[in-house]
């Protein structure tokens, strides 16, 4: 039988290995952080789901950014990442919740009408004159470029735990 | 005389003692007993956490290797949210009543 915390760590594997075809082959920016963004979501919502309290068929906000708060306290995160200090927990982990909390904010509810991974927005171009946007071609490069540090890390940190989903979770 | 041993609230305070390390903005923290004598349960309260509409417990696994033998749920929640705990417009999941104060920032 599949639970819940199966299915949404499942998912989250697939949706992150689609981001990693698309980051590496280029092009599809926009699609690329969306499928991280969407990742990341299932793997905080299966990690929040294992609580046996928390109902995953609600249409929650801010998972991702609570997640990354969290996790700093997992007794294992520092073993699976390879920090033997709780200085260098708090100094990763702190690195990881900013471009996650960044990332989060690129989903459309949380942007709100601004730059977001799915939508065409509103923006003042450099003459201050109102023009539209659109992701796949103006959304922040920042998670979706194979050499950029926020998405290498964003990719690699995502692997590492949910390998070790069993062992924090 | 002594209170009877309670290995969940020995292990939250040592957990306390770890959190504090790895978060620096860590205000409060409230042990809630659990009848079953199954998990530890922690609400902690971080500035800087993010507010939004509903309480949300990650359960993280027993670590026996560093101390921790049981199941831990921490609820985490910014200032703002815990005043809406405290004042009922927010929920901590079914089961989470009688606690103790475990931690305070000065």
């Amino acid at each position: 039988m599949s639970t819940w915390r199966v299915a949404l760590l499942e998912q989250a594997r697939s949706d992150f290995r689609a981001a990693d075809a698309l980051a590496l082959r280029g092009g599809h920016e926009s699609q690329t952080t969306m499928l991280l963004q969407m990742a990341w979501e299932k793997l905080a919502k299966a990690a929040l789901v294992a609580s046996g309290t928390w109902d995953p068929q609600k249409r929650s906000h801010k998972v991702i950014t609570k997640f990354a708060s969290v996790l700093k306290k997992a007794s294992r995160i520092g073993d699976v990442l390879h920090l033997p200090t709780a200085l260098g927990v708090r100094s990763r982990l702190t690195w990881l919740q900013g471009e996650l909390e960044a990332l989060e904010a690129l989903t459309p509810k949380i942007a709100d009408g601004r730059e977001n991974a799915e939508y065409p927005w509103e923006a003042r171009d450099a003459a201050g004159e109102l023009t539209i946007r659109w992701p796949a071609e103006h959304l922040t490069r920042r998670f979706s470029d194979a050499k950029e540090r926020g998405g290498v890390h964003l990719r690699k940190d995502f692997g590492v735990i949910e390998q070790n989903f069993d062992r924090l979770f | 005389m002594p209170d009877p041993p309670d290995p969940l609230k020995d292990t939250a305070r040592e957990l306390v003692v770890a959190h504090r390390e790895v978060e620096p903005n860590l205000r409060k923290v409230y042990f809630y007993a659990d009848p079953a004598g199954l998990e530890v349960r922690l609400v902690e309260v971080v500035d800087g956490s993010p507010t939004g509409e509903e309480v949300m417990p990650f359960r993280f696994a027993p670590a026996p290797e560093r101390g921790v033998r049981f199941p831990v749920v921490i609820v985490e929640l910014s200032p703002e949210e815990f005043d809406r705990v405290e004042h009922g417009a927010m929920t901590l999941p079914p089961g989470w009543r009688d606690r103790d104060e475990l931690y305070s920032a000065a």
